[in-house]
């Protein structure tokens, strides 16, 4: 914690994702990232930092998540500055669904739990007012289910369908 | 696109509601299994108490409202608080309230007394019974059942039937609340003699759900030198059931309770105003112990335990502000800092007594029960 506080003005990081773009982001930002924060810990900063788990745009927009929710220079957020971030929060995640599971896996992968809550909230949002095939769907997951089998679990609950 | 791990995907399904749920098991079978395991069952419910979700209110219909004369057993009803976030509580209109089915399958010629037993992580223990009162003069015919029930999934279970020898001399009593420590929903069968002037209540036998069944409880006496007299209770609190009594010979009430783990009885002492009350209502708010009073005939008073067990914690509710008497807190807001109160059969209002057009939709019930989002007995059997 000291020494990031005694040379913590504007010192980057850079990261590179999958496809080899590279981003120059604040070291303070980027530690919004569990994974890259222990990275920097243990003396990762003097090189680039690889983030093989995600592609050039979903890095791009998760280094957008970092640059919002940097911690503040000059001590406590205020409530309007909460508001605010909230508001830019809803908007972030307002995306494709294929979009938004990106930025679930790479919440995961980089241990951002706010993200991480932001993004399986939103969803978990989208699910309650979806059928059983869009689930399938959204989710890429194959039914293994008989015609019958399926059948005979949906007549168990019809009233969960109604 | 890479499909998302299984604790992600368990990460987006504890946010769901229970019905929601029910429809997911239909997804596939690894995600039936999922929904179905009691580690997940376990987590949501936790999510649910930790955020006040899918608040329901159970109400059964007072029977003096437009009740058919063969009418069996009371109907109830459910009445949900919205879940949108980010909007108070007073700005939403409540969902009207939606008749449910009760889980008994008896004969509907015959007029039979339900009660509600009580209530814990959203599953409620219900017994029906002949006559007024709980089972009293059994005999082989007697239709009395008592199930567990979870009314938003709509499963319950059936309590095996466990017959009383000599049955003249006592009443039976039930009480349903859940052990944490063995991590079971118990039933207490309690055997209430009366021995004028004196009323002596007896634990008698134990229901586990985990076992589904009875079991013998020894020497467990409730309170037979503390007094015979309860005002409220039992409620279903920290692992124990508690009621509020008056101890025998004395101008004094305390806090009774059983602990379902250790099958012991102890007890705590109530908040020094109430300690010489006898017009005490016990309850759980979000999950602490708390009791709701007018001792002073002026306002109604609440306080919770705020730390169980420790008499010191008992803390007052002062947004409650001057509630008129006759009042009883049923639901903290989405936000845990208002009170939602329910005054004796006439209104309902928030606790900074602004009318809400729920006060009109609950004065047709009598006896309240809250509910949280839970998938507990999800193997149960399904309504009819």
């Amino acid at each position: 914690m000291s020494s990031t506080l005694c040379c913590s003005f504007a010192k980057n990081v850079t990261l590179r994702s999958s496809d080899g773009q590279t981003f120059e982001v604040e070291e303070a930002a980027a530690q919004v990232s569990q994974t890259i924060k222990r990275m920097i810990e243990d003396g990762c900063t003097g090189s680039v930092i690889p983030v093989p788990n995600l592609t050039g745009p979903v890095l791009a927009l998760v280094i957008e998540y970092f640059k919002k929710h940097s911690p503040p220079s000059d001590g406590c957020p205020t409530a309007l500055l909460e508001m605010e971030i909230k508001d830019w929060d809803a908007k972030f995640v307002a995306v494709d669904n294929d979009t938004l599971l990106d930025l679930t896996l790479a919440a995961h992968y980089l241990e951002i739990q706010g993200l991480l809550d932001l993004t399986c909230h939103r969803v978990a949002d989208i699910l309650n007012d979806n059928s059983v095939e869009k689930i399938r769907e959204i989710f890429h997951i194959k039914n293994d289910f008989t015609p019958e089998e399926e059948a005979e679990e949906r007549s168990k609950i019809q009233w969960a369908f109604e | 696109m890479t499909p998302l791990p299984k604790d992600i995907i368990t990460e987006i399904l504890f946010r769901l509601q229970v019905k929601p749920l029910l429809r997911f098991q239909c997804v596939s079978k690894p995600l039936f299994a999922l929904i179905n395991g009691p580690y997940f069952i376990n987590m949501h419910l936790r999510r649910s108490i930790e955020n006040n979700r899918e608040r329901t209110l159970i109400a059964e219909e007072t029977p003096y409202s437009n009740m058919p004369r063969d009418f069996c057993g009371p109907h109830f009803y459910a009445l949900n608080f919205s879940d949108i976030p980010n909007i108070s509580d007073d700005d939403l209109d409540w969902a009207p309230p939606v008749k449910i089915f009760q889980p008994f399958s008896l004969p509907t010629k015959i007029k039979l007394d339900t009660a509600i037993i009580g209530c814990c992580n959203g599953l409620v223990c219900l017994h029906t019974s002949l006559c007024s009162g709980l089972y009293r003069n059994i005999n082989p015919i007697d239709p009395s059942e008592t199930v567990i029930w979870n009314p938003l999934i709509r499963k319950y279970k059936k309590l095996p039937f466990k017959p009383v020898e000599n049955s003249d001399n006592y009443e039976l009593e039930l009480a349903f609340g859940y052990d944490h420590v063995n991590d079971d929903y118990k039933v207490l069968r309690i055997l209430k003699y009366r021995n004028h002037p004196q009323v002596l209540r007896k634990v008698d036998h134990v229901y586990s759900l985990r076992t589904h069944s009875w079991r013998i409880v020894e020497d467990q006496w409730l309170y037979k030198e503390l007094g015979s007299f309860i005002f409220s209770g039992p409620v279903s609190s920290n692992g124990a059931l508690h009621w509020v009594v008056r101890v025998e010979g004395r101008s004094l009430s305390t806090i009774v309770a059983f602990d379902l783990a250790t099958e012991k009885f102890r007890v705590h002492a109530l908040p020094c105003p109430l300690l010489q009350s006898n017009n005490i209502c016990l309850d759980v708010l979000r999950g602490w112990l708390c009791v709701c009073s007018d001792y002073d005939c002026r306002f109604t008073r609440v306080w919770v335990m705020k730390e169980y067990g420790v008499v010191s914690s008992w803390t007052p509710l002062d947004t409650l502000g001057e509630t008129p008497i006759y009042c009883k807190p049923l639901v903290f807001s989405k936000d845990g800092k208002e009170v939602f109160m329910k005054e004796s059969f006439r209104r309902c209002f928030w606790d900074d007594i602004k009318d809400n057009t729920l006060s009109s939709r609950l004065k047709y019930f009598k006896k309240y029960t809250l509910l949280v989002g839970s998938l507990l007995l999800l193997d149960g059997d399904s309504d009819h």
